[in-house]
């Protein structure tokens, strides 16, 4: 079915990308929005990296830096390196890094509706990224944006039709199958789910994993949402207000999260079991992008701050690899002990 | 049982009245906008320079707009008179600057008097579907089916040279557009749901209307009608340019035009001279114009 | 797609009927008494009132607007000039070509020289050519096409003698008044064209395009020019209207015989089966455009060939949306 692949041998140990101190602002006329404040994080092959938090905590913004597809007007990046396979990201000029966008890294991304090009066939925008990665001409592209059809799942009689012809989860199929037209290393989801209706979004989940594992791609999920996090992530990273404030294995960040926001977000999951009166919501707002506080982010509806928390904050770090961004960490987690 | 309808109607006003502020705080950051718009700027200070000339033309003609003075007919710009004279010695000057009293009322009539109608039909339209809205778009459709120009100087005709009939036959060419508009912008807020949620609580129409609905098309609104209004400059010269709109002895810039169109060849200055500040006006309106349209409108932020 | 067809075509029917009323029925009102015109001042009362009896005029607005119409659309019968008595449509159609000719090289140049200024604009948003090319535009739509004519006359004529000045005495005859017209439409055509392909430039599937490695020229002329053009060919039908009425004034300036000439010396001369002639042919044609540029959606909107209902509906509100108020 498919021409040999090079096998990659999964070495658990080799490093795929690292993000390194990035500082991402959106200035306008009026005003600077600090979007994302210091995120250092490392992915290493085959392994799922969980990126959570709340809508305008930087998440997406942190994707589209790795593979330097912001809005260059407003964006830019301030501070920080994106390191892929040993390979300085921010050094390279367009026509190095568009050699990687699509081919070694792919995105998919949040709203299918509107992520295709309404009037070209979508064999068309499966097969011109196959045609400018792997120099082929149209006839073998075809053959090609036929296979990547059928390994979302869809027929390819379909090759010929527009995006309108689709419906919602079938045109992310088919983003998918474009961003996996070239066979990446590196797959950044973002919030692939989330336009979808809740029971396409199992069949795409699914689908998204499975296409992972066979081909044993890193991948970048990016969500707020936990349940899908549990279900497909190696490792979690909670971002709030541009920063990473917990980092780490699915079970630490599940079984003892130590970072009040952490707490917080678990907090507000309605339980399947037990009876809960209501939902503990956290207090307060997100903050203002454009008015940051000095201190830790969180300060401000946090329910453990202290005056020393006004001040620059480091991350600490706790057992095994687990990192937490509040200097309570620790007795937080010994409170919960108790 | 706890009283809904008085928590809702708390509810209610709150949202209002956070709407409101949200509007304000809209409208003040669309205002720094366009003032940061160095283009824009300059427009709308020309156009206070326009309306103030217009206000003191009697104060700053040098002469008086329609003092006959057969002896100097025709002279070229000099000292005394800086844009030389026309055929019957009249200053062109003075003539020019006391124009802009007719060239901008005759532009602002027109464009309001097509946006108020435009605004009536468009908002009838949006607000009762069926019969009469079809009808009203027909209409429209069948109105921009004729080139707006002629439209102009069929109507113009019709109803002869002059100031209102100028303005009636220009506002006719307006109307159709943004009635569209309007009515659009209607269906669209109609159908969100906070207009839904002051029916619930048995908002009367009328208030609807006046509170939700139009702030609502108000940005539309000014949009419209500074974009087109450059337009009117134009129009109104070209009628008066075709022996329609407004004739001479009246100084209005098409006029003016039109007194000395015969003689280009050898007095050059007598249309050099209103056509520019025709120019002018349009642009300045048009700079405005798109200033505000980037300033007001969210989709064009950088 | 047949049937999408078939439904413009038909819906063309009652607008071309709908404007036939209604400028019949405007004229309708235009004071002086059509049977004094052409009999002259001398004439007796008599004289007028059979005059007036022959004419039908004399019988009621209905019935008037009866023959109007069967006359106009079933036997090709636009009337007689008040003044000299030819046959209105005869006189159309030998001169509709000059007209044409000029409304023609206006769209031409506004889709050759508007376009890629707009795109030029967009794709360089902020920059030198961005801003050299709006501030161009922005001066060619405030710029009275007929002043400009007077003072490229002034220029090219009288000055330097490199031109005609009036009527068309050989092929530059035509260089002028086809650029006093085009200059608008180009310039309306860059701006929009700057309009539309920056709002496509920030759309979520071109930035698909781009995660997909694609250069920049296949991101711009592939994947966001064709839905750039959607709505602007909307703009390019507009555009020759506007250009058709332009046209009629820029005849005048430089004395050149096609409809705009003949339909305003008729307005001195208060012929009003010319006046009323011209502006029903013209809007016929414009119509006629307006019904190609339809035609043309359903070749580049996939979304149209199967949506025709929905999809007529939507192009009437862009038409609303896209004009300049």
């Amino acid at each position: 079915m498919t021409e040999p692949n090079i096998i990659k041998p999964v070495n658990v140990n080799k490093e795929l990308l690292k993000v390194e101190d990035l500082y991402v602002e959106y200035s306008s006329n009026l005003e600077i929005v600090k979007a994302v404040n210091g995120v250092s994080f490392s992915l290493k092959q085959g392994e799922t990296l969980g990126l959570v938090g709340e809508t305008g905590a930087g998440k997406t913004t942190i994707a589209r830096s790795i593979l330097r597809i912001l809005p260059d007007p407003p964006a830019k990046v301030k501070k920080g390196e994106v390191f892929f396979k040993g390979t300085n990201l921010s050094t390279l000029s367009e026509p190095q890094m568009r050699k990687i966008r699509g081919h070694e890294i792919s995105m998919i991304f949040q709203d299918p509706m509107t992520a295709l090009n309404p009037v070209l066939t979508i064999g068309e925008q499966i097969s011109e990224a196959v045609r400018v990665h792997k120099n082929m001409n149209r006839k073998e592209a075809e053959i090609e944006g036929k296979k990547a059809l059928e390994l979302v799942g869809i027929s390819e009689e379909r090759y010929y039709e527009y995006p309108h012809q689709f419906s919602g989860g079938m045109k992310q199929r088919v983003v998918i199958a474009i961003a996996l037209a070239c066979n990446p290393e590196l797959l950044i989801a973002d919030e692939p789910t989330t336009a979808l209706d809740v029971t396409i979004q199992a069949q795409v989940l699914n689908l998204i994993y499975e296409l992972q594992q066979k081909n044993k791609m890193a991948m970048i999920l990016i969500t707020h949402d936990f349940g899908i996090v549990a279900e497909t992530c190696d490792n979690v990273a909670v971002v709030y207000a541009g920063e990473i404030v917990e980092y780490g294995s699915l079970r630490q960040i599940f079984k003892e999260p130590a970072h009040p926001y952490t707490v917080g977000l678990f907090g507000a999951i309605p339980s399947m079991t037990g009876d809960v009166e209501r939902l503990h919501n956290i207090d307060g707002m997100p903050c203002d992008p454009t008015h940051l506080p000095e201190g830790c982010k969180f300060a401000p509806r946090c329910k453990y701050a202290s005056a020393e928390c006004n001040k620059p904050i480091s991350a600490v770090d706790l057992e095994n690899g687990h990192q937490c961004r509040c200097i309570k960490a620790k007795d937080i987690l010994m409170g919960k002990n108790e | 049982m706890p009283d809904v309808s008085g928590t809702m109607e708390m509810n209610k006003s709150l949202l209002a009245r956070e709407a409101r502020q949200a509007k304000i705080k809209a409208f003040k950051e669309g205002w720094h906008r366009l003032c940061q718009n160095k283009v824009a700027v300059i427009g709308l200070i020309v156009i206070i320079v326009l309306l103030f000339i217009a206000i003191f033309a009697p104060v700053l003609t040098p002469y008086s707009y329609d003092k006959i003075d057969p002896l100097n007919a025709y002279q070229a710009p000099s000292s005394a008179h800086v844009f030389g004279t026309d055929g019957l010695g009249r200053d062109l000057l003075s003539r020019v600057l006391y124009g802009t009293r007719y060239s901008l009322a005759i532009a602002f009539s027109a464009q309001a008097v097509g946006i108020v109608f435009g605004i009536l039909l468009g908002a009838l339209a949006g607000f009762f579907e069926g019969l009469l809205s079809d009808v009203i778009m027909r209409f429209c459709d069948i109105f921009q089916a004729i080139p707006s120009t002629l439209m102009a100087i069929l109507v113009s005709q019709t109803l002869g040279a002059g100031f209102i009939s100028t303005t009636i036959a220009l506002a006719v060419t307006t109307t159709p557009s943004i009635t569209r508009i309007v009515r659009a912008l209607i269906l669209q807020i109609r159908n969100q749901e906070f207009i839904e949620a002051g029916r619930a609580i048995n908002c009367s129409n009328g208030r609807l209307i006046a509170f939700h609905i139009l702030p609502n098309i108000i940005p539309q609104i000014i949009i419209s009608f500074t974009g087109g209004l450059s337009g009117k400059f134009i129009d109104s010269a070209g009628l008066s340019y075709l022996g329609l709109g407004i004739q001479p002895p009246t100084p209005e810039w098409g006029a003016l035009l039109t007194d000395g169109k015969a003689y280009l060849r050898y007095y050059p200055n007598l249309v050099l001279a209103p056509g520019l500040f025709i120019m002018i006006a349009a642009l300045a309106f048009n700079l405005v114009g798109d200033g505000l349209r980037d300033a007001l409108d969210p989709r064009m932020r950088d | 797609m047949e049937r999408y067809l078939i439904k413009r075509v038909l819906w063309l029917i009652p607008v071309v009927l709908g404007v036939a009323i209604l400028i019949f029925s405007i004229m309708y009102f235009v004071p002086g008494d059509p049977a004094q015109i052409i009999l002259g001042a001398s004439a007796t009362q008599d004289e007028i009132l059979n005059m007036r009896h022959q004419m039908g005029l004399d019988k009621p607005y209905i019935v008037q607007l009866g023959v109007f119409l069967s006359d106009t659309f079933l036997k090709l019968d636009f009337g007689k000039s008040y003044v000299n008595h030819v046959p209105v449509f005869s006189a159309l159609m030998e001169r509709f070509p000059r007209t044409a000719l000029i409304a023609v090289v206006c769209c031409i140049f506004q889709i050759i020289v508007g376009i890629p200024m707009g795109i030029t604009a967009a794709t360089h948003q902020n920059r030198w050519q961005d801003r050299t090319c709006v501030v161009l535009a922005m001066i060619g739509i405030s710029i009275p096409s007929f002043w400009l004519a007077q003072m490229l006359i002034l220029l090219f004529a009288f000055k330097l003698n490199w031109l005609p000045a009036f009527g068309i005495t050989s092929w530059n005859s035509y260089i002028m008044p086809c650029f006093c017209s085009m200059l608008m439409g180009v310039a309306n055509q860059t701006r929009f064209t700057r309009t539309y392909m920056l709002e496509q430039i920030r759309s979520d599937y071109i930035v698909t395009a781009r995660a997909k490695g694609l250069s920049e020229r296949t991101v711009i002329y592939k994947h966001a020019l064709p839905n750039t053009l959607i709505p602007l060919i909307t703009g390019i039908g507009g555009d020759f209207g506007a250009a058709l009425g332009g046209t009629v004034i820029i005849e005048n300036v430089f004395s050149i015989p096609g409809i705009g000439q003949y339909m305003v010396n008729a307005i001195g001369n208060r012929d009003y089966p010319v006046v009323r002639g011209s502006v029903v042919f013209l809007s016929i044609m414009f119509s006629l455009i307006m019904l190609l540029v339809d035609l043309a959606y359903a070749f580049i909107d996939p979304r149209i060939k199967a949506q025709y209902v929905a999809g007529s509906r939507k192009m009437v509100m862009k038409k609303g949306a896209h004009s300049n108020a």
